[in-house]
């Protein structure tokens, strides 16, 4: 019984020592991969994903931070939330922020990394994910476009809500939005980054 | 060996992130009930009945853990309203 009780613990042990030198492993093989430069751990949220698809909606803004333009592929043709596209489609954010480009790490010298964020991309993006179900997205929708419809009338000047209502609708429906989020987290901190260029592209819907 | 395979899941097990798991229908529609501001009593609702006109209009009733039934029209340009059933 001891000597079953011995192995069984020798076996326990030899598994976490080995568990430890693989994790171990990984870490000082990505650390060694950072400080080569092979690998670049970018302090800004977006995975390579979003990069390829940011890179790619944003053709006019690509050369900004020298990534080459790729043409992202055709988006998922629903017929659902096309609504939202015809009016939020032709505008599009630029997120400005300060980062640490690796030229400035090593020089000394801190040069400003801009980001951008398609407007399209991130419909697309909240389009496709699975955090959110279809009920959902349509029922967001529909709350997205009845906002729309009230800035129409408040560039018309026929609004009965001040700006600051209709501020305060937007941030509602982006808190829901981000909320609706907790599963897909690159997207959420994508569209809580664009969130100041959302609503100026909101605002800026022609009446 | 098996005990490296082992290890080696487990440790890629800390470094891989979690896989995003999709919403099931009946979570969806709770969601949306929820979203319209009107209390479900849970993340699910059940007994989901749904309908479609020849119009192309989508009519969904489900039931929420805490008895009520909600009656989600869908329209054909995909506008949402919920409204309780009495």
């Amino acid at each position: 019984m001891m000597k079953y009780i011995r192995r069984n613990a020798r076996i326990v042990f030899s598994t976490c020592v080995q568990i430890a030198a693989i994790t171990g492993i990984i870490v000082l093989g990505i650390s060694a991969s950072v400080a080569d430069g092979s690998v670049t751990l970018d302090t800004q949220p977006e995975s390579a994903q979003t990069d390829i698809l940011l890179s790619g909606q944003v053709d006019s803004h690509a050369n900004v931070t020298g990534d080459k333009p790729v043409k992202a592929g055709k988006p998922e043709e629903t017929g659902k939330l096309d609504g939202v596209n015809h009016q939020l489609m032709k505008d599009r954010a630029v997120v400005s922020r300060q980062g640490l480009g690796q030229e400035g790490a090593t020089s000394g010298v801190v040069k400003p990394v801009v980001k951008t964020f398609g407007m399209d991309v991130l419909i697309e993006r909240l389009k496709k994910t699975d955090a959110i179900g279809m009920f959902t997205k349509l029922a967001l929708r529909s709350d997205a476009l009845d906002l729309m419809k009230m800035v129409k009338a408040y560039n018309k000047r026929m609004a009965k809500y001040s700006l600051q209502e209709l501020r305060a609708r937007f941030s509602g429906l982006m808190l829901k939005v981000l909320a609706l989020l907790d599963d897909d987290p690159g997207l959420s901190k994508d569209i809580n980054l664009a969130r100041e260029d959302i609503w100026k592209s909101l605002l800026e819907v022609k009446a | 060996m098996k005990t490296l395979i082992l290890a080696t899941i487990v440790a890629l097990g800390f470094v891989l992130p979690p896989p995003a798991f999709a919403v099931t229908r009946a979570e969806d529609i709770a969601t949306t009930i929820m979203l319209r501001g009107y209390i479900c009593g849970g993340k699910a609702v059940s007994n989901i009945t749904e309908t479609q006109d020849s119009t192309g209009n989508k009519t969904v009733t489900a039931t929420c853990p805490n008895g009520q039934r909600y009656r989600i029209d869908v329209s054909r340009d995909g506008r949402v309203v919920v409204r309780p059933i009495q």
